[in-house]
């Protein structure tokens, strides 16, 4: 999005002075950056960074010791209202491995919090998440048993989860962590498919920097506070990341992208 | 055939038999998914505890057990907690605790009290027309509440911490699951004792685990096993004239043996 159409368009998610801690320790501070709608935006940063937190402080996990967070332009102390705004896909998926489920079962939990209590799940309810599964490519394999998916068809089970509460922004806590290269490409082109045809707004948290940065418009390079946000060649500089990194990074384009290699390269 | 129907004895027992068989298995089913047996067996040692109090006393064993059920289902959270123990921990500390107060308490019982042997090892036959009604009504109340909160219950058994992170108290749900668990221990002492209750919470819902992938099939199956089998094993025992409340569970060991290796063999 160019910086004529973000004037005219307000930010999907907007976060102003933001600084989230633990008891005795400041993780993040002064975080600011604001995403708009369609945009897919990679964060990357070291252990420790406070990507995590980052996380758990716009899911309202963590309580904010500053700032604010907008999302769709609802604040983050409306609760209800600000969570439905964000669909979430956690880093590993901690279901009970013995549970009996079906894909679409699964799915249609995403909808529990909306349908309320005392009431009963609706056909429309169960054509929605049935809808949510096939636009992540899971259509065929709704009645099966969850556990004898796949790790990549159980992620994909897992995004259809968060997208089928038809979100703002869907925010991925490394969700190609847990699987295969294969299941890990998959993964990704589909979330570029979900922004691209369907125009969703992502937020992906990521370790893998090479990985990333083919999919994502905006790179967001956090290290505490944040230390790049924009385009991955204004952010994936040699500097910015030796910054973060350490000195033995080495930067260079592979295919118009930055790619970003540890080691002793002699230069 | 059915001459046994003629004694009201008998009825009443087998009617204890559908409400507790029935009871144990449906709590049994979320009891195995979430992997809270041994709070059970926890609970059930704090029940017995109860009982020998109120023997000890003079008092009411029913109430005074759903007061050591409740008691233990906080104490366990709170030694959790308060010590950082994990759950398997607190739970062993309060388990031996429990054992021992109900030890000591049937120690200072003056008088020979066959009454509490039936908490122990259960007496389905003993069941009065005032311990059906009580049974009946936390029965039911079990029922109607798994059935209100079924998705959040489902949800936050599934995976907790994304049901939490949706709105669905998964904790609170933890809790609420934990003390029906506990009342249903209460209501089951009296038909199959504190000894074997476990076994009809846990054993009916791990064979219907075998026998089925779907959560609404595997309550339907506990239940029926539940309910099936402690009528069978009432009837068995009579005709045998062997305990009721270990007839019951032999039998739901075997179902659960033929359905585990019925399932290997596929």
């Amino acid at each position: 999005m160019s910086r004529k159409d973000q004037m005219s368009t307000s930010p999907i998610l907007q976060l102003k002075g933001v600084s989230i801690g633990y008891s005795d320790l400041i993780a993040l501070k002064d975080v600011s950056f604001e995403v708009y709608p369609g945009e897919f935006v990679g964060v990357v940063g070291p252990n420790g960074s406070g990507k995590s937190t980052l996380l758990k402080g716009i899911l309202g996990l963590r309580p904010l010791l500053a700032g604010s967070i907008h999302v769709a332009g609802v604040p983050h102390h409306a609760r209800a209202e600000f969570r439905s705004k964000i669909g979430y896909v956690p880093q590993k998926n901690k279901g009970e491995t013995q549970f009996p489920v079906t894909a679409l079962e699964v799915v249609l939990m995403g909808l529990y919090s909306r349908i309320g209590w005392f009431r009963r799940p609706k056909p429309e309810h169960w054509e929605r998440a049935a809808d949510s599964l096939k636009l992540v490519g899971m259509g065929d394999w709704m009645h099966r048993h969850f556990w004898d998916l796949s790790g990549g068809q159980q992620q994909r089970v897992i995004i259809a989860r968060a997208l089928v509460g038809k979100p703002e922004l869907l925010i991925l806590d490394e969700p190609t962590s847990a699987v295969d290269i294969t299941a890990q490409h998959e993964i990704l082109e589909l979330l570029e498919k979900l922004n691209r045809e369907a125009g969703m707004t992502i937020m992906v948290v990521s370790h893998d920097i090479n990985e990333i940065v083919h999919f994502c418009d905006k790179v967001l390079l956090l290290d505490k506070t944040v230390c790049g946000f924009g385009t991955a060649s204004e952010v994936l500089t040699k500097e910015n990341l030796a910054r973060v990194y350490g000195e033995r990074i080495f930067v260079y384009d592979h295919n118009g992208h930055p790619h970003v290699l540890v080691g002793d390269f002699g230069v | 055939m059915f001459d046994f129907l003629a004694y009201s004895f008998m009825q009443k027992g087998l009617i204890g038999a559908v409400i507790v068989g029935g009871c144990c298995s449906l709590i049994g089913v979320f009891v195995v998914l979430r992997g809270m047996s041994y709070i059970g067996a926890g609970i059930g040692h704090g029940c017995l505890a109860g009982v020998a109090l109120a023997f000890l006393m003079g008092w009411n064993p029913l109430v005074t057990a759903s007061v050591a059920a409740m008691l233990m289902v906080v104490l366990i959270e709170g030694v959790k907690r308060k010590a950082g123990l994990k759950m398997d921990t607190a739970i062993g500390v309060l388990f031996s605790l429990a054992m021992a107060l109900a030890v000591l308490f049937i120690g200072m019982l003056k008088r020979y009290t066959p009454d509490i042997m039936g908490y122990l090892f259960g007496n389905l036959l003993g069941i009065t027309s005032t311990d059906l009604w009580v049974m009946g009504g936390i029965a039911l109340t079990v029922v109607v509440l798994i059935l209100i909160f079924f998705k959040e219950i489902q949800y936050s058994t599934f995976d907790p911490e994304m049901a939490e992170l949706s709105g669905i108290p998964a904790g609170w749900i933890t809790l609420g699951l934990t003390v029906l668990m506990g009342l249903t221990i209460v209501i089951s002492l009296q038909a199959v004792g504190e000894l074997l209750v476990l076994a009809l919470i846990v054993l009916p819902a791990s064979t219907a685990y075998q026998l089925t992938t779907s959560l609404q099939k595997m309550i339907g199956l506990s239940i029926t096993i539940g309910v099936v089998v402690s009528v069978v094993g009432l009837i068995l025992a009579y005709y045998l004239d062997v305990p009721s409340g270990s007839t019951i569970v032999i039998l739901l060991g075997i179902c659960f043996g033929m359905a585990l290796f019925g399932k290997q063999g596929e």
